[in-house]
């Protein structure tokens, strides 16, 4: 093997996620630090020979100390004088003045030997014996002209392996034009052998199995619903002769986010007993109606799976939209069994108002239930 | 609770007062106008009444500016607390709670406006806590507020009111604590203290979402608020990143469009610099045809100059040979005379040895042999010069040959040469072609990709257009209902509130009550109308009872009007409700309600519609910030994409597809601009290849015309005997050689022939000098005749040498190649354009006028260009692509605030109605208020009227439904004012032992017959043993003397009216 890289962009450090509740929020901001853990082991693991990070690694040019200071510890932590680290400065935390990358900064000043910021447009840095870095940060949020552009075309007669790194949308994707612009042919354009690129958060190759392999290795950890593909770094394999390099899509990361709408007890019930619920960030939309029992056994998975003030839930994350859940009003008698004769007509009167649609319809649902509840939890001794 | 002392100053008609108070039954009497119910109603004011309400001006002695005051005293669970209040609506007013424990020190529990929430707190009687929307101008109502402080002339008013009209429900509660009247179910307990303890986690008392730090709404809407304004600030910065974009994107397509014109212009000023480069060809085709010209005129003047030279060099060649002859004439008399000397020094030397006559002859013998050894020497010299002439030529006949085989292989390499070269030149114009098509198809689909996206944001432009507008629509619409409504400003409504008390109170002023009783004699039918109700006929010994007013109707005799209270009251009323009726109602009117809480609510209704309409008003302005596209875009894009058709037809659209694979215009465009440099590089070459080509075959001519030359001096310098030079010329060279060695042979006898006759030569020596003279007068002849030789040979030199000059001139003036290149000329000449009109000046100056347009169109591309940079460097600054993914985190955020709200809003929606629903059954069958209260009243009442009433009726929250009697219940209105005041003292009664309170009674029987009178004087006896009893009477006479649970006060020694203290 002539050179091996391990390729990672996107780790947002210092993301809020501010519709979770704090205690979430924090949770998912820590697992972005955490996963860096797992990238330097990849890294150490394949034994590569450098580690490319294309653009924003952190979620703001400025963050918060704790999260730099974070960051720097890890750093100092491991060697990188014979496994070089190049950090690229992306859009969300472009390289200014005011930039934790700037050289007066303490992040800057504070890094070990062996870890490098690209902070020159035409910055190059040797890889290893017959291979060389080529990049260009970014040094505004956005732009319209593509800093591929930047790197140099290989010269006629230069045989060694050539390694481009950018930051920038590739114009496969919707309003590429404003966020520094990378069109599918910029690997070639540039006769680099593989274009490390961050932006997006899936693991995509762009095109896929193009001549000269332009990847996102997507974001370590995702940073919202909806995102495929996220979790991983690359892992990339230069035969000798010049031949197509090799990428490993290698899993570093911890937290798998996804959406379900629960139609049902049965699926709710079937959604708890699933595996790793530890390492999942799920939304819940419920879609069902349900007999006050059925109501209250709703609540007690809720509760199990996504904890309370007191307890742990099972679900790592769990956000619950219960807008779609009604509280089925049609038998009743079941649930209210031998209450007082003034209870009996307070059911009958909520029943009465549940029954009507209208806007007392839900409330008189609620109260229904509420009342279900307490006497359900019984009086207290 | 007790009262323990009442001091008032300066109250009503009250100049003074103090009355001290005991437990049981206090007896407060005194006279008529004494000041009774005033003192009633300061111990209202001290309790109930806020010192700065309006409200305390009729308690203002009259033409006086004093203020009211009032201090009073009461034992609240064994605590005393003591409340002075100064009423006043200026900063004259002020009120003071204080508490004691031993009745002789107190401590400051509340001043100001602190004072009524506290006491309220203390009295529990379910008042509302005083200020804020909706509450009391005046003095707070409620059920209790009424029972145990009632005015005079206005207990059978509780008849009509129950515990409902409450603003809160502490009356309620100590009552149903007292009564023990809530349903007793363990499980509903819990149940109701469960919803209780939910809604007042979220709700305040009055029902409002509860804001206090703490409660679920505070911490959601704060949550909320905080989402909305990072959602909103984001939102703006979007807009604003949006703007730019949209600048951006009108700068680029004002750039392109500029971009176009360039080209166009760029295009125009190329077509004028072509031709007028034809132009410039076509007079260097003149030049070059005027230069060939030249040439031949010069070519013909080198012939004619190389004729004439021939000539003189023909003449100066004909005087060489009698010059020759001359030269010849000379040697032989040279030799003559040498061989005069020869034969002088002959004779010299016979002389000198007179006897050697044989050696004499073999001198003779031997000159002669040498001169016929030199003779055959020259001829063989001659000849060796000849054949190295001849040799000479050859060489160069040879030479000429070689070079022009040379210029021959020249000539046809580069016909090779140039042969490829047209190929290559065709096929680079064809590339060029090609990419430049495949260019502008690039071209065009991006400005089709463009008109699609134009398009789009067109349609999405009118999309927000229209929203815009609906939004402004409905905005205008509601403002324009807003419009059409009259609401009177806040001072004015606060204005409204204050003529709504003052006219309430002044109607309370009236409140005496009026009683007649009728006993009339048969006659017409007399009708009654009671407090401005429904006139109805009555009885001829019935009596009537009335709160304020009434009037008797007898048909033709006439009626009389009855009415209660003091005029000056009566006046302050009339005066009140006029100004209500004047000035409020016709506001009211105009508002289209029907009260002031009616308009209240419409006004808190237009402050929400005005909220609603300028919000649809942001939201339109924020759809319009955003610029729609400019539609010189589209039309410049259609043109753009109408000319690319029109160039793209007639090419392979196959072959071009292949062009555009992997390349995208620009990358085209580059290719193309190549393309065409190699195509014109390919072309030069070829006009080169032809040049030089042209050259060689004119090199190649002259080398065959100089062969020929050669040839023609070869063969006229070869000797006619001679057929192999080479050989001819080592012969001749040989016998050169050998002639040579004979002259030298002969040389060498003749001198030792000399030698050896050199006595012989001295005598011949004068003979000799003579001949000497004449060899050298032969000599000169012969030196003469050689130097005209050589002068000839110098004129053919020279004729010679000019020849030459003129013949290299020729040769440099190939005149076959000129007459080709004069062809040549004068065939591009007539194969070019014609000269145009106006000649190579106006057209120079045409291009000159195209190439400013295109400077001025580049320097308007150069501008566009910097505002796309400029526009650039703004986007690069407002945010971009980050801001946008924080925007919609922001408005995720929000809308899961918004959710988690609603969610939290319905679930404590629901236990609200929980709650109410839980109350409703309660009141209705559970917590009977009327039930449990019921049976004490009934069994007084019936004792009360001898069995005639079997009590009364009472509701859930003791509202007095009807009287109980053995036919039923009667409704109140069939009784007369005195039974409706007995049984509402009845109730007070009973409901003050129930709560253990004091009571306050002021005159409440004054509709009663002194039978009855007696039987409440036992009651209220009996009542004393349990709470404390304050009774203000004229008749003091119907209550016992004074003991152990009676005291008695006489108001006429602690009373000081103001009329009194004048007179004093």
């Amino acid at each position: 093997m002539a050179l091996k890289l391990l390729h990672t962009a996107d780790w947002h450090l210092g993301m809020r996620f501010p519709n979770f509740d704090e205690e979430h929020q924090r949770t998912l901001m820590r697992a972005r630090m955490d996963v860096i853990d797992n990238i330097f082991g990849a890294a150490e693991g394949a034994d590569v020979d450098a580690v490319l990070c294309a653009g924003d690694l952190f979620d703001d040019p400025s963050p918060d100390e704790a999260w730099w200071r974070g960051l720097l510890d890890k750093l100092k932590a491991r060697d990188w004088t014979k496994r070089p680290i190049f950090l690229l400065p992306g859009n969300h935390d472009p390289l200014t003045e005011k930039s934790l990358w700037h050289e007066s900064h303490p992040f800057r000043r504070g890094l070990p030997e062996g870890v490098h910021v690209v902070d020159r447009d035409d910055y190059t840095a040797p890889l290893g014996p017959g291979a060389t870095l080529y990049a260009s940060p970014c040094r505004t949020r956005a732009g319209q002209t593509g800093l591929w552009k930047q790197l140099p075309p290989r010269a006629e007669g230069d045989t060694q392996i050539r390694v481009g790194m950018v930051h920038g949308q590739t114009t496969d994707i919707a309003g590429f034009q404003n966020t520094f612009p990378i069109p599918e042919h910029a690997a070639q354009d540039r006769g680099v052998d593989y274009l490390a690129i961050g932006d997006t958060h899936a693991f995509r190759e762009v095109p896929p199995g193009a001549a000269v392999p332009t990847v996102y290795p997507s974001a370590p950890e995702p940073t919202k619903f909806g995102e495929v593909d996220a979790g991983y770094v690359a892992l990339v394999f230069f035969p000798r002769g010049g031949r197509r390099p090799l990428i490993r899509k290698e899993r570093v990361g911890r937290w798998r986010w996804s959406e379900h709408a629960v139609t049902s007890l049965q699926a709710l019930r079937a959604l708890g007993t699933e595996p790793d619920l530890a390492q999942r960030v799920i939304r819940l939309r419920l879609e069902l109606e349900a007999t006050p029992p059925e109501f209250e056994e709703i609540e007690q998975l809720l509760r199990t799976l996504g904890g309370t003030d007191a307890t742990h839930g099972r679900v790592g994350v769990l956000q619950v939209d219960r807008r779609g859940l009604r509280l089925r009003t049609d038998d009743l008698e079941a649930a209210f069994e031998n209450l007082p004769d003034e209870l009996e007509e307070v059911v009958r009167r909520l029943k009465a108002q549940a029954d009507v649609d209208g806007p007392e319809a839900e409330p008189a649902r609620r109260a229904l239930y509420h009342l279900y509840r307490v006497l359900r939890e019984g009086q207290p001794s | 609770m007790k009262l323990r002392s009442i001091e008032v100053t300066d109250f009503g008609t009250v100049a003074s007062a103090k009355v001290e108070l005991r437990d049981g039954l206090n007896v407060l009497y005194g006279p008529n106008d004494l000041g009774k119910s005033t003192m009633a109603a300061a111990v209202r004011a001290a309790l109930l009444l806020q010192h700065g309400s309006s409200a305390a001006r009729p308690f203002v002695p009259w033409g006086t500016k004093r203020k009211p005051q009032v201090a009073v005293t009461l034992e609240i669970d064994g605590r005393l607390w003591r409340v002075h209040k100064v009423f006043g609506t200026s900063s004259g007013g002020k009120s003071v709670l204080e508490w004691s424990n031993d009745g002789d020190t107190y401590t400051l529990q509340e001043e100001g406006r602190g004072v009524d929430g506290k006491l309220r707190e203390l009295l529990g009687w379910g008042l509302a806590a005083p200020g804020g929307r909706g509450g009391s101008h005046g003095f707070p109502k409620s059920f209790l507020a009424t029972v145990l402080l009632g005015e005079q002339a206005m207990p059978y008013r509780l008849l009509g009111e129950s515990l409902q009209g409450d603003a809160e429900d502490t009356g309620k509660a100590r009552l149903v604590e007292a009564l023990q009247a809530m349903a007793t179910d363990p499980v509903y307990m819990h149940v109701l203290e469960a919803a209780q303890a939910k809604v007042d986690e979220a709700f305040t008392a009055r029902g409002k979402r509860s804001t206090r730090k703490g409660s679920p709404f505070e911490r959601v809407s704060t949550e909320i608020r905080q989402r909305r304004e990072s959602s909103e600030a984001l939102a703006a910065q979007v807009a604003q990143s949006e703007a730019v974009v949209a600048r951006l994107g009108g700068v680029v397509s004002e750039r392109d469009r500029l971009a176009l014109v360039a080209e166009r212009t760029k295009q125009a000023a190329a077509d004028l610099e072509q031709e007028v480069a034809v132009a410039r060809r076509r007079k260097g085709l003149e030049e070059d045809l005027a230069a060939a010209q030249a040439v031949m005129t010069e070519i013909e003047h080198n012939r004619a100059e190389i004729d004439r030279l021939f000539g003189e060099r023909q003449a100066a060649t004909a005087a060489i040979e009698p010059a020759t002859a001359a030269v010849e004439t000379a040697a032989i008399a040279l030799r003559a005379a040498h061989a005069e000397h020869d034969r002088a020094a002959g004779i010299e030397a016979s002389v000198s040895a007179g006897t050697d006559l044989e050696g004499q002859e073999e001198t003779r013998a031997l000159d002669a042999a040498v001169a016929e050894a030199r003779t055959a020497l020259a001829a063989a010299a001659d000849r060796a010069a000849a054949l190295a002439t001849w040799k000479g030529k050859r060489e160069a006949r040879e030479t000429a040959e070689a070079a022009a085989a040379k210029a021959d292989a020249d000539v046809q390499a580069l016909a090779d040469e140039l042969a490829a070269a047209k190929v290559t030149a065709e096929a680079a114009a064809a590339e060029h072609a090609q990419l430049r098509a495949a260019s502008r198809l690039a071209q065009r689909r991006k400005d089709a990709d463009r008109l699609e996206r134009w398009q789009a944001d067109a349609a999405a432009a009118t999309a927000r257009a229209q929203q815009a507008a609906d939004k402004r629509s409905r905005a205008r619409q509601q403002r324009q209902g807003l419009a059409q409504e009259t609401l009177p400003s806040a001072e004015a409504r606060e204005a409204l509130h204050d003529q709504w008390d003052a006219m309430r109170l002044g109607e309370a002023a009236l409140g005496g009550g009026v009683s007649v009783e009728l006993a009339l004699a048969p006659g017409p039918a007399v009708q009654v109308s009671v407090d401005e109700g429904a006139l109805r006929e009555v009885g001829r010994d019935e009596t009537i009872e009335a709160a304020a007013q009434m009037r008797l109707a007898a048909g033709e005799l006439g009626s009389i009007s009855v009415r209660a209270g003091d005029p000056g009251a009566r006046a302050a009323f009339e005066e009140a409700r006029q100004t209500w009726t004047t000035h409020a109602v016709p506001l009211l009117e105009a508002a289209g309600v029907a009260d002031l809480e009616a308009l209240e609510q419409k006004v808190a209704a237009r402050a929400e519609a005005e909220a609603e309409a300028a919000a649809l008003e942001q939201e339109a302005a924020v759809l319009e910030a955003v610029v729609a596209p400019a539609p010189e875009v589209a039309d410049e894009l259609r043109t753009s994409i109408a000319r690319a058709d029109a160039a793209l037809d007639g090419f392979d659209p196959a072959a071009l597809e292949r062009r555009l694979d992997g390349a995208g215009p620009e990358e085209l465009v580059a290719l193309a601009t190549d393309a065409e440099a190699a195509a014109a590089s390919a072309a030069r070459a070829v006009e080169q290849l032809r040049t030089r080509w042209a050259d060689a075959g004119s090199e190649a001519r002259v080398c065959r015309e100089r062969v020929e030359a050669a040839v023609r001096e070869e063969t006229s310098a070869c000797p006619p005997d001679t057929p192999d030079a080479f050989q001819a010329w080592e012969a001749a060279a040989q016998q050169q050689a050998k002639a040579a060695a004979a002259v030298e042979t002969a040389v060498a006898a003749r001198d030792a022939a000399t030698q050896r006759q050199s006595g012989r030569l001295r005598a011949a020596q004068e003979a000799a000098a003579a001949a000497a003279i004449l060899v050298e007068s032969a000599a000169a002849a012969d030196e003469a005749a050689r130097a005209a030789l050589a002068a000839q040979h110098q004129a053919v030199a020279a004729a010679s040498a000019a020849l030459d000059v003129r013949k290299e001139q020729s040769q440099q003036h190939d005149a076959l190649a000129a007459a080709e290149r004069l062809a040549r000329a004068q065939d591009a000449l007539n194969a070019a354009p014609p000269e145009v009109e106006g000649g190579l000046a106006s057209l120079e100056a045409a291009a000159e006028q195209a190439g400013a347009v295109h400077t001025e169109a580049v320097a308007a591309l150069d501008d566009a260009e910097t505002a796309v940079r400029q526009q650039q460097g703004a986007l690069q600054t407002v945010g971009g692509q980050v801001v946008r993914e924080r925007a919609q985190l922001a408005v995720e955020a929000l809308d899961n605030a918004q959710r988690e709200e609603a969610e939290l809003a319905l679930d404590y929606d629901g236990w609200r109605l929980l709650l109410g629903t839980l109350r409703e059954v309660e009141n209705q069958t559970g917590a009977h208020l009327g039930r449990a209260l019921g049976g004490a009243v009934a069994e007084r009442f019936e004792s009360l009227s001898g069995g005639r009433y079997q009590g009364a009726s009472l509701g859930a929250d003791l509202e007095t439904q009807g009287v109980l009697t053995p036919d039923g219940i009667q409704q109140l209105d069939r009784f007369s004012e005195g039974v409706k005041e007995q049984l509402a003292t009845l109730l007070r009664v009973s409901v003050a032992e129930q709560l253990g309170s004091m009571l306050l009674l002021d005159d409440h029987l004054a509709q009663t017959d002194p039978a009855r009178s007696a039987w409440f004087r036992d009651l209220l006896l009996e009542s004393a043993k349990q709470i404390q009893l304050v009774v203000l009477t004229c008749r003091p006479a119907d209550y016992p003397e004074a003991g152990p649970a009676v005291h008695r006060v006489d108001l006429e020694q602690g009373v000081q009216r103001f009329s009194r203290e004048r007179e004093a």
